[in-house]
């Protein structure tokens, strides 16, 4: 019995070896899960950016982050659950592919999912490991690199990946759930990445941004929402939208819609109200007040939806990235003499692209964008002074940036990290100092902390290098 | 001279007692009766011959010249017996007992009649820890000596008849970590306690070293009844019955009703309340009912009781109003807003248990039999609770010639389970409601009424939006409709047998062959009905086990000389071990009502969990013990395993154990009032294997997405080059006992050190794994053990017996993986979590705590208590600092008395009851007056608020007062106190057992033939907790068995049990 005994370690129930598109496609979803879910114990981001305010238990609408561990569970989802899977699907690849040139592009492919992922990480924590990540035999205790060095580093990596498709050749066909393995739109979502990345940068490195941005609108970028990086649920679970299961499936009623998002969304008459939530008992538009108890029935709330489709819906579509926010992106760049053409239409495309996106028309589009109020010449700086977290900190007066800005944050409904991150960009609009913070406004999350004790030399020498481990510091590219 | 004296010995019912121990005061010659208790001595007139037995008093016969002796041996339970079962079933002399081993007789375990004999160890053996949840049927933890293994198990091994009996628990990792869930209960229990004839306890390694790996953490030896010569029949019957106590459940206010409080007052009004003027009613027109202007209604989405004081002339409508089930009167209208008159504590019954056994043996010259059946049902405390027992069991040796015996047992158990308590932080487990998410104006006989006259539908107090017909339920079903519809059911059929063939060629050298089996399969079924908050569903969870045994052992033994005496055994075991299990459940929901298949889903059912879990050990043994006039011992033993779970090369293990003896009081002449005396001391090893699976990585394939495969890496990286976790260990002990064996104890100090722990680790996120297998760090547990037995009063018709038990373990943990200082074994809600930390026993519970200065609690400028941030403050420790139980039996005539007190002093318990409950306003202190004498919920401008006890950072006693109306949370509760204000201590003293036994008298029994003997009995359980530090719960309950303890979520009170039993001997 000895000789077969150490096959008895031989799991018969799960297999030893595995397709690399398998891994590529669950790395895709696992990624699109994490960061559209608003489940309030992964993923906050919709409540930081004040689109949402908890009705009853209001710990994370005042910014505890540590409740329920929100840096680390999403630090990890990312890690392990998208990342190490795309990892691990690269160096599958070159052996389970046989032809080199189909190869050659899913290397790509894995890797541009690989950089948009670790957009994420690098913009949420600041220092993270990079260079020993991902690789637990060689480092199980992974060192962090500096923000700054990983980002420009992934801004290359961009490129070497969008220089390297090939659109002669195939790739992963349906196992790619974004574009269905059609390596031209890779190119496209490539470059419009590029250019969301570059403009991060536009205060810090304004060169580079500069020339990353002209690069990326050479090599092509979203010209509509058809080029949109859509990610379409199937409607059953476990493949249904994280939102319709948190929120519909799961019949609680955790949320309500902000006073920040709501207030100048009907001030300006904005269409898209009716998609993004309904009123309830009162029947008009009531928002919410971020971090108190707010009486989910008194206010208006995100939990039914006459339009299909929308968020409500158990297929509803995820978006990665998209038309309007790449319209917004060129509208700043003009401003910021980045490249030539008229910020108006580049805003005015990018407020119909979102309104299109939503089930509006472009009718609709047309009529509020004629309102003076959201006209981009005459809209007004600010629907109150803008300011982050606590008074009279970080205001910003530039108008386009409160133009862009607002339109961007309604535009960015439902993707809370990239309206976060607009906001600390451009700091605007304003948010709302919720009802008892336990912080001010975040900066950047917290290390997860596992951190200390799992990687505790690394995480020691990352906070060393970070100037500390708070939420109120600020990261490299901020002003 | 000496001659040859027979004899046989008996019991008092006539049979025999087989092995008993028979020797010369003070001389060398020794001997033990046969299975028909036949014996033959060497002996001269004048000598005293002693007869000892497990379970019997030693008798002591002075010989005159008589050859043949008739002796007749009384029942006894004594915790100091001559003979002790050990490893590998050999009987020992108490004189040649080189280790540790504590013997408890099968009548302490079932005569409380308590369906787990596992319990029934509580208290009676030192440094033997068990910890009973109070929820029905759920699995006890039974740990040795200490936490030794930091992910692996450390619960003791179960081994019957010489046979490992598997004692794994079921649960999730869910379950174990507060998420809900049910505790499928220890397997251990599926054993008829009438079976047991005597359980050893063998403590420490070296007595267990031969027993392989899964003895590194000890053993609990049971070894069943024996048939004797002659037929005997026993019938019990036994009915008890149960109730809550009620110092383990919570004590409410009454005063005030829903809501988290009414917000700010400003400028008179209430802005962030509910609308009504004093902003803690909904405010708002009922058309529905006739009325067009604003109503108070009851905010019934508010799990909480900060809300408007109770007032019999304010008319609100309530949760009933809007229910309209046939008879309720209060359909449509408002109801006085009163406290409710049936508080959640009504809702306990009190459940009749009933439990009946029958047990047959008898014997002749070439065989015996015994046939046994025991039937228990047991109900709990919480409406439609019931786990029934039907256990079978069937024995018979037969003597194919005079040096051939074959025997076999067979026992066939099956539970069912229905309705076990759903556990953790779920909503189906209705302590969650109770001890943290109530409305106090909710009636719980009327929630019933309206669950029953409804039809079964899930009328909740918890509407969703009652006021726009929304009367679905947003967080909490209606209790009742958690009991009767979203139960669970399970069954689990064991079989769990030997077949063995004996062998003795000559007088020395014994043979035997055995197989064995431990089969069972087991049916989980879980399901939410129609109409629950969450997602309906139904799962089922097949699962499958079996460990197959083959044994070889050989023995000699044989005196050298006249003074010494030396035994030998020679072993070899394979031990093959399969889990398999199916889970599979519904997608989406459910189509048809009350109709659980898979089948019955609303989407296609994903692909079910299999898995396949298999493993062999082979191991080879032998042992060596020399005696020298029953006075020396000394005694080797050493073992080789080979397991399957390491990786080939690195997958053998051997280790040692070796022990000796000195029974010095032979020497003591001079000092007749030492009956006995011992010194022992041993040394061992043992070698423990890695968990299934630990060595090589697959993948896990997921539901396809569209038609696409989808296929993950693993979230743990399993370890090829792991190596044998090892635990070295130990022990030395004195025995003793005076004046007659009136007086004893016997004395243990030991010494452990576990290392290279096989252990899943964090990781950190950034490698791709959420963890990883490695060797690593080192626990070490050193303590005393201390038993003492005494009978301070023996006459003929009046005797009293007293036994304590006391143990006391450090515990520290000494290394970690790569120098970290902390492990954390679990992470709860309440932002807590259960570790390992370097210098500091197994099990810190780590929190957040107060800011202190000068030791006291530092408020802030606001009046507030300042609270850490860190969430990895050392704030308790799950480990007790000590045990013990303290046994007391009176008997008088035919009457006995005896009672058992269970102590267990120091560790730590969390309770997120206390952490939610006193933020929602439930308990009885978030109401009151304060030190003003005015209502605490008052506003401060009403003389209200509290002064929170503290002192100001500059060390000066706090005078701020700070609100109690329930503003952002209440102010006892976690909003306002770290995650320390909720730690406990969890010392208790319980009386554990009282047992009132009335046997009749033989002079009456004598004209009832066949009747043999009547025994009547009152047997209490859990009757009375002395005194406890932790409120409103029982310090001891816990999430169920596992590593991980110190935490309380949902506690369901403990049980009080008074039980009748009769006892037929015929």
């Amino acid at each position: 019995c000895q000789k077969n005994m150490t096959n008895l370690n031989i799991d018969t129930k799960n297999p030893s070896t595995a397709p690399s598109y398998a891994l590529f496609s669950n790395a895709q979803k696992n990624l699109v899960d994490y960061i559209t879910t608003p489940n309030v114990n992964s993923n906050i981001f919709t409540l930081i950016a004040q689109y949402w305010t908890e009705a009853t238990y209001t710990d994370e609408s005042n910014y505890n982050l540590g409740n329920r561990n929100i840096p680390q569970n999403f630090w990890n989802n990312l890690y392990v659950g998208a990342l190490n899977n795309f990892q691990q699907a690269k160096l599958l690849i070159p052996n389970d592919v046989t032809d080199p040139a189909v190869a050659k592009n899913e290397l790509e492919m894995a890797d541009i999912m690989q950089v948009y992922t670790y957009y994420y990480l690098v913009n949420t924590f600041g220092n993270i490991p990079y260079s020993q990540a991902n690789n637990i035999n060689k480092y199980p205790f992974p060192a962090y690199d500096d923000a700054k060095t990983v980002y420009y580093d992934l801004l290359n990596r961009l490129d070497t990946c969008i220089n390297g498709l090939n659109p002669s050749a195939g790739s992963f066909g349906s196992a790619d759930l974004l574009y269905g393995g059609d390596v031209n739109s890779w190119i496209k979502f490539a470059n419009s990445l590029k250019l969301k990345m570059a403009m991060l940068i536009a205060d810090s490195d304004p060169t580079t941004a500069q020339k990353k941005v002209n690069e990326a609108i050479n090599g092509g970028v979203f010209q509509s929402n058809a080029d949109n990086a859509v990610f379409r649920y199937t409607g059953i679970t476990p493949n249904a939208n994280p939102v319709w299961v948190n929120l519909i499936q799961s019949n609680r009623k955790d949320y309500v819609i902000t006073k920040t998002l709501l207030n100048p969304m009907v001030a300006l008459n904005d269409p898209r109200r009716s998609a993004y939530y309904t009123n309830q008992y009162s029947g008009s538009d009531i928002g919410g007040t971020v971090g108190v108890t707010n009486t989910w029935n008194n206010y208006s709330n995100p939990y039914f939806s006459p339009i299909t489709g929308t968020i409500v819906d158990p297929a509803a579509p995820s978006i990665l990235l998209d038309y309007a926010e790449i319209s917004f992106l060129q509208a700043e760049a003009v401003e910021r003499n980045f490249i030539a053409g008229s910020a108006e239409t580049f805003y005015n495309n990018g407020v119909t692209a979102s309104i299109e996106e939503w089930g509006g028309s472009a009718t609709d589009a047309a009529t509020y964008l004629a309102q003076p109020s959201v006209a981009y010449a005459t809209a007004p700086g600010g629907l109150g002074a803008g300011a982050i977290g606590s008074t009279g900190t970080n205001t910003s007066t530039t108008h386009w940036k409160q133009a862009i800005g607002l339109q961007q944050y309604i535009a960015y409904y439902m993707r809370g990290f990239d309206a976060w991150t607009s906001i600390r960009r451009l700091y605007y609009p304003a948010m709302a100092v919720p009802g008892s913070p336990k912080s001010p406004f975040p900066w950047r999350y917290t290390y997860p902390a596992n951190e200390a004790t799992a990687n505790g030399p690394n995480y020691q020498a990352a906070k060393t290098a970070m100037g500390g481990d708070d939420v109120t510091i600020k990261l490299w590219w901020m002003q | 001279q000496t001659h040859l004296v027979k004899g046989r010995i008996l019991d008092g019912d006539g049979k025999p007692v087989e092995g008993a121990t028979v020797q010369v005061k003070k001389g060398t010659a020794v001997t033990a009766a046969d299975a028909q208790g036949n014996f033959k001595i060497e002996a001269k007139p004048g000598d005293v011959l002693v007869f000892s037995a497990v379970n019997f008093a030693t008798k002591e016969v002075k010989l005159g010249n008589e050859t043949d002796l008739a002796v007749t041996l009384t029942r006894q339970s004594s915790q100091l017996d001559e003979v002790v079962v050990t490893a590998m079933g050999i009987k020992r002399s108490r004189n040649a007992l080189p280790y540790a081993a504590q013997e408890v007789g099968g009548d302490e375990v079932s005569k409380t009649r308590n369906s787990n004999f596992v319990d029934g160890l509580s208290g009676k053996v030192a440094g033997l820890q068990i910890t009973q949840p109070t929820a029905l049927g759920a699995s006890t933890n039974v740990v040795l000596r200490g936490i030794k293994s930091i992910s692996q198990t450390n619960q003791a091994l179960f081994v019957v008849d010489g046979v490992p009996f598997d004692n794994t628990s079921t649960a999730t990792v869910g379950q174990r970590s507060g998420q809900g869930g049910y505790d499928y209960g220890s397997n251990a229990a599926d054993l008829n306690p009438d079976d047991i004839e005597s359980i050893s306890v063998l403590k420490g390694a070296a007595a267990s070293a031969l027993y392989g790996s899964r003895a590194a953490n000890g053993v609990i030896l049971i070894t069943t009844k024996k048939a004797k010569r002659g037929l005997g029949i026993t019938v019990n019957a036994g009915v008890n019955v149960g109730s809550y106590d009620k110092s383990t459940f919570v004590k409410y206010q009454h005063e005030y009703g829903a809501n988290y409080g009414s917000g700010p007052e400003i400028n008179g009004a209430y802005p962030y309340g509910y609308g009504s003027p004093d902003g803690n009613f909904l405010y708002a027109p009922l058309p529905q009912f006739g009325q067009n202007t604003p109503q108070l209604i009851v905010p019934t989405t508010e799990d909480a009781s900060y809300g408007a004081k109770f007032n019999p002339n304010l008319l609100v409508y309530q949760w009933d109003a809007f229910a309209n089930y046939p008879g309720n009167p209060n359909y449509g209208k408002p109801t006085p807003w009163v406290a409710a008159k049936n508080d959640p504590s009504t809702f306990f019954v009190n459940p009749v248990s009933y439990n009946t056994s029958v047990f047959i043996d008898g014997g002749g010259e070439n065989g015996t039999f015994k046939l046994g059946y025991l039937r228990t049902s047991d109900n709990g405390i919480l409406p439609n609770s019931n786990i029934t027992k039907n256990m079978l069991n069937f024995g018979a040796t037969h003597n194919l010639s005079k040096d051939l015996t074959v025997g076999g047992t067979i026992n066939y158990s099956e539970i069912s389970g229905l309705g076990r308590y759903g556990t953790g932080y779920e909503s189906n487990n209705v302590m969650t409601n109770f001890r943290q998410w109530w409305e106090m104006n909710v009636d719980i006989k009327q929630q019933k009424q309206a669950y029953f006259n409804s039809g079964g539908q899930n009328v909740t107090w918890n509407m969703t939006d009652p006021i726009n017909g929304n009367t679905k339920p947003i967080y909490w079903d209606n209790v009742y409709f958690v009991r009767y519809q979203n139960y669970e059911n399970d069954s689990r059929q064991r079989i769990f047998g030997n077949a063995y063939i004996n062998y003795t060629p000559s007088k020395s050298i014994t043979l035997l062959g055995r197989v064995s089996m431990d089969t069972y399969n087991s049916l989980q079924e879980e399901r939410d009905a129609i109409g629950s908050v969450n997602v309906p569903f139904y799962s089922r969870n097949n699962i499958f086990y079996k460990e197959m045994n083959y044994d070889f052992l050989a023995t000699y033994n044989k005196d050298l000389s006249k003074n010494f005496n030396f035994k030998a055994l020679l072993g070899a075991n394979l031990r093959q071990d399969t889990y398999s299990s199916i889970f599979a459940s519904t997608n989406g929901g459910l189509n048809l009502p009350n109709f659980y298949a898979l089948s019955n889903s609303v989407n296609p059912i994903n692909a079910p969990n299999e898995a396949l879990l298999e493993k062999e050990v082979g191991g080879v043994f032998a042992g060596a013990t020399l005696t020298y006039k029953d006075m020396l011992t000394l005694d080797g033993t050493v073992r080789r395993d080979q397991s399957s779970t390491l990786p080939a090369g690195n997958n053998a293990y051997t280790y040692p154990a070796i022990s000796g003896s000195w029974a010095f009081y032979k020497l003591l002449d001079n000092a007749p009032w030492i009956s006995f005396g011992k010194v022992r001391v041993n040394y061992a090893e043992v070698g423990n294997d890695a968990p299934y699976h630990s060595i090589l990585n697959t993948y896990v394939i997921n539901t396809p997405f569209a038609g696409n495969a989808m296929v993950t890496l693993p979230t743990t990286n399993n370890n090829p080059n792991l190596k044998p976790e090892r635990t070295k260990s130990f022990e030395t002990g004195l025995e003793m006992s005076f004046l007659k064996n009136r007086v004893g104890f016997d004395f243990t100090y030991f010494a452990s050190k576990t290392f290279d722990l096989i252990t899943q680790v964090n990781a950190s996120g950034a490698t791709g794994y959420l963890s990883q297998y490695v060797n690593f760090g080192s626990i070490q547990n050193n303590g005393i053990e201390l038993s003492l037995n005494g009978t301070p009063i023996k006459t003929r018709n009046f005797s009293w017996d007293i036994n304590v038990n006391w143990s006391k373990i450090n515990n520290k943990v000494l290394s970690l993986f790569n120098n970290q200082q902390n492990q954390v074994l679990a992470s709860y809600q309440g932002g807590v979590s259960i570790n390992a930390t370097v210098g500091q026993p197994f099990g810190t519970i780590q929190g957040n705590d107060f800011i202190y200065t000068n030791g006291q609690r530092t408020v802030g400028s606001d009046g507030y208590y300042l609270m850490d941030t860190k969430t990895t403050d050392i704030i308790g420790n799950a480990t007790p600092k000590w045990t013990g139980g303290i046994n007391n039996s009176f008997r008088y005539k035919s009457f006995t008395l005896s009672f058992l007190i269970d102590m267990r002093h120091g560790g730590n318990v969390f309770s997120l009851d206390t952490y939610y409950g006193l933020a929602d306003g439930i308990y009885a202190e978030t109401a009151g007056l304060n030190d003003l004498g005015n209502p605490s919920r008052n506003s401060l401008a009403n003389g209200g608020g509290i002064i929170l006890k503290g002192v100001t950072a500059d060390g000066k006693t706090n005078t701020i007062r700070v609100d109690n109306s329930g503003q952002g949370y209440g102010l006892y509760g976690y909003v306002y106190n770290p995650a320390r204000a909720f730690v406990y201590d969890a010392s208790f003293v319980k009386l554990r057992e009282l047992n009132i036994s009335y046997s009749l008298p033989a002079k009456t029994i004598e004209r009832m033939k066949p009747v043999k003997g009547i025994d009547i009995a009152i047997v209490g359980r859990n009757l009375w907790i002395i005194s406890k530090n932790l409120p409103y719960a029982d310090p001891e309950d816990g999430l169920g068995a596992g590593n991980a303890q110190g935490y309380q979520s949902g506690s369901y009170p403990a049980v009080r049990n008074i039980g009748f039993n009769v006892k037929f001997k015929f």
